[in-house]
């Protein structure tokens, strides 16, 4: 029996080996995006901010990360669903994964600062590429009429210390970015596999269905796949969490639940652009709900994941390439401080902490089960 | 700058990169509105716990190996990141309060504001007024000469202690020098025959000081009627350990001797042998003289060293060095017995106002009474000893308590560190930290020699022959 450990190197003695590299040109940051940043940051000059408290237990949290909520409340029977064996293959193939975060650095009187980062990560024959974009920081007005660059029809009431028009704005400033490194990254890889964090579910107003489309199209025209990954998920059958009903004990395999999720949910607004299955890339390693790019075909989709499960994934059954844009995409407290620092210094501002009435009224008891 | 907190008589400072500040610093945190400030000192430099710091640098490990890549960063924050992840948290010791006439008072009974207040350097060698009337050039501290005044020397009590190698002599020496060229009359005991040739240049020029060695067959030569019974029996008892009985025997045979005007060693050799006494008391005598006999420090009575003869060759800023090199314990003991007896002597008669006794590594010749003896006694009448040593244990408690100036060179031994916190100049957290990992010939002054404040120097270099005549193999 092998340990954990001599099977990561053996696997990564063997990557080592192959043959190869694997170059990619990335664009620079959509111009418009910097001048929409650069634009909502204008007329902060005199303002006073409330700096994001920032210690150790709020480490690392990520603002507005909503996971998709899906209840199969009428499966009865685990038999209904479609288990394929994925076998792991090693093979010289590009495989490219990204993500993107947002943080809340401070509050001003008007509004919210929020700082937004998106990553690529892509495996070379002997070790892992990334690029990183941003951060880039964004004034978001609490109301209308604060800003022009802001059109939004959501109301001004309070939802967890963000206004819903400010969480939306969030959301899609943040989606907006992430699409763009996704269009990117599907527009560079040719012949590879494209990893996403999340889903392929699409068509809110903050996440539109054709923008999610045309990214995988344009995967699809260099003969490349999508396929994302959701760490947790809300996805239930009677009330009971997905990912709880699998045999942990069966070699890697997925489980197509496409059909049933597809009779649940009407096809329209929310559109579901992937396939959507529970898939275990490693013996050992966790469950994942898994959305695969719908018009790709099935076999392709097997073929891929057999490859991501041979080539890319090391740790608890995730694909290396996607943990490791996760982690270089997370704001850490250190972080928060420097942009709070940057701006301070940069945009005439004053930073002064905000009392907290929650912590003044129920002292240690005042803990938010929202980001304060 | 910012001030972070206070506790007790320590002061947090908040020090970005950019900022300079090292360990010994002194800075003033300066109020506006009271229009007074606080003197503090950097006793060590930490890393400010920034949270999420460590999230930060497990990044950076993992771009160190198989992980490459590259930031597009329009707002440069990364270097607003590296700068947090460098910031420094400086403990300071508060060392009193700055008033508005620049004086210094122990005041330390206020805080400044930690919004308003300014943080700026602060240059201690003002308040010493560097130098006074007798300016000794010690060294350099933050690049600024640093000169002390000799009169802080006067009349007390130093230690110079530290590291083998670390400079320990050489700040003796230059201390040494000072005083002499300002008239003080120096005698030293030296175990290693180091100072023998400081009247000479490195290149080997005569230098101007009045430099006088003398060692067994080499000018150290006593006579026992110019000693006296008191020294004698002093060396007897003190040096040799002779019975109380025995000296009582002795002091009686001294008499007769001296009342027939034959008093040499050789003589008395010969009347303790002829004595009617018990053969015990007569043996111990015996062996005893014949140690003194052996030494080599009585071989020509005729023409001894006296205490004039000493106060003439210290008087007006002469340096008299005992070389003691390549002598055995117990020749170091009796001579030191013989020239304390022999200090004490020109003292008690006035016929010098003091004696700077330079004393190294004294536990091999001290016996464990003259501690004491030299810091009361002596010291009152005019003896004033500098201890040099590489093994702080070795100097009784007591000595530390009662020190006017120590003079600290690196220390990393745990056991050495907790000796030296036992000097009443200093808290042991401003020692302990400080002299850990200090280079060598930088030294940490404590005392009146600067006023109480804890001073880091790089002691002045010398042109003399700091080195005896050291045989090499190497050369």
């Amino acid at each position: 029996m092998l340990h954990r450990t001599q099977k990561l190197s053996d696997t990564l003695g063997e990557i080592k080996n192959l043959p190869g590299e694997l170059e990619f040109q990335f664009p620079s940051l959509p111009e418009p995006l910097l001048q929409l940043s650069e634009k909502s940051m204008v007329g902060l000059k005199g303002t006073m901010v409330s700096p994001r408290p920032v210690n150790l237990p709020e480490m690392g949290i990520e603002d507005g990360d909503v996971e998709d909520d899906l209840d199969l409340s009428r499966l009865q029977s685990m038999s209904t669903m479609k288990r394929t064996t994925i076998q792991p293959v090693k093979d010289v193939i590009p495989i490219v994964a990204c993500d993107a975060s947002s943080v809340k650095v401070g509050e001003t009187e008007t509004g919210m600062l929020f700082a937004i980062r998106a990553v690529a990560v892509w495996r070379r024959p002997d070790k892992l590429q990334f690029k990183r974009w941003g951060p880039l920081l964004f004034h978001v007005p609490n109301s209308d009429g604060q800003s022009d660059a802001w059109p939004d029809d959501g109301s001004p009431r309070s939802f967890g210390g963000f206004s819903v028009k400010t969480l939306r704005i969030l959301t899609r400033l943040r989606n907006h970015v992430e699409r763009w490194v996704q269009e990117a990254l599907c527009n560079a890889v040719r012949d590879g596999v494209i990893l996403f964090d999340g889903s392929l579910t699409a068509g809110t107003p903050d996440n539109p269905a054709g923008r999610v489309s045309k990214i995988l199209a344009t995967a699809r025209s260099n003969n490349s796949i999508v396929i994302a990954l959701s760490k947790s998920t809300q996805l239930t059958v009677g009330g009971k969490n997905i990912l709880a009903l699998f045999d942990r004990e069966k070699p890697a395999n997925l489980i197509d639940i496409t059909e049933i999720v597809e009779q649940e949910y009407p096809a329209y607004p929310v559109r579901f652009l992937g396939r959507v299955g529970v898939v275990k890339l490693s013996q050992d390693g966790f469950l994942f709900r898994v959305d695969i790019d719908k018009d790709s075909s099935e076999e392709q989709g097997i073929r891929s994941l057999g490859k991501l499960a041979g080539t890319d994934v090391a740790f608890h059954g995730y694909p290396e390439s996607l943990r490791i844009a996760h982690i270089f995409s997370t704001f850490t407290s250190n972080e928060i401080l420097a942009i709070q620092r940057f701006i301070a210094a940069n945009h005439g501002i004053s930073l002064q902490s905000k009392p907290s009435l929650r912590r003044s009224l129920f002292g240690p008891f005042g803990t938010s089960r929202y980001v304060v | 700058m910012r001030i972070y907190r206070k506790e007790g008589d320590q002061v947090q400072l908040i020090a970005f990169p950019d900022e300079q500040i090292g360990k010994g610093d002194y800075f003033l945190i300066e109020d506006p509105s009271l229009s007074k400030g606080l003197l503090v000192q950097v006793i060590d430099l930490q890393y400010a716990n920034i949270p999420g710091v460590l999230e930060d640098i497990l990044r950076d490990v993992m771009t160190d190996g198989e992980l490459t890549g590259e930031d597009s960063d329009p707002l440069n924050i990364s270097s607003e990141v590296d700068a947090l992840k460098d910031t420094r948290l400086a403990l300071c010791k508060i060392r009193g309060t700055i008033n508005q006439e620049g004086g210094l008072t122990p005041s330390t009974s206020w805080l400044p504001s930690r919004t308003a207040s300014r943080i700026k350097p602060y240059r201690v060698g003002n308040l010493l007024v560097n130098g006074g009337k007798r300016p000794v050039k010690l060294g350099h501290t933050d690049g600024e000469s640093l000169q002390v005044d000799a009169s802080t020397l006067d009349g007390g009590l130093n230690i110079i202690t530290g590291r083998k190698g670390t400079g320990k002599s050489h700040l003796a020496k230059l201390l040494l020098i000072s005083m002499a060229s300002y008239g003080a009359p120096c005698v030293v005991l030296d175990v290693n025959g180091e100072y023998v040739n400081l009247h000479k240049s490195k290149d080997g020029r005569q230098q101007s000081i009045r430099l006088t060695v003398l060692a067994p067959r080499s000018g150290l030569n006593f006579a026992l009627s110019k000693l006296g019974l008191r020294t004698v029996s002093g060396v007897l008892a003190h040096a040799l350990d002779l019975p109380a009985t025995s000296s009582k025997v002795f002091t009686t045979i001294w008499r007769d001797l001296e009342a027939r005007g034959g008093l040499s060693l050789p003589e008395m050799i010969k009347a303790v042998q002829g004595w009617n006494c018990h053969d015990s008391v007569r043996e111990a005598l015996v062996s005893r003289l014949q140690v003194l006999l052996e030494s080599g420090l009585f071989s020509d009575e005729t023409n001894s060293l006296t205490e004039e003869k000493i106060m003439r060759l210290v008087e007006d800023g002469g340096i008299l060095v005992v070389n003691l090199k390549n002598q055995s314990q117990t020749v170091r003991r009796i001579l030191v017995e013989i020239f304390l007896g022999e200090l004490t002597k020109i003292l008690s008669s006035n016929w010098l106002k003091a004696i700077f006794l330079f004393a190294e590594e004294a536990h091999l010749y001290l016996r464990e009474t003259y501690w004491d003896d030299i810091v009361t006694r002596m010291r009152h009448i005019g003896l004033f000893t500098t201890f040099i040593t590489n093994q702080p244990d070795t100097v009784q408690e007591g000595i530390y308590r009662q020190a006017d100036n120590v003079f600290i060179f690196n220390f990393t031994n745990e056991h050495d560190l907790d000796t030296i916190g036992k000097v009443a100049k200093a808290d042991r957290e401003t020692i302990n930290y400080l002299v850990r990992g200090i280079p060598t010939r930088r030294c940490l002054l404590l005392g009146n020699v600067v006023r109480d404040l804890p001073l880091m120097v790089d002691v002045e270099a010398l042109d003399v022959r700091t080195m005896g005549e050291t045989r090499l193999f190497f050369s």
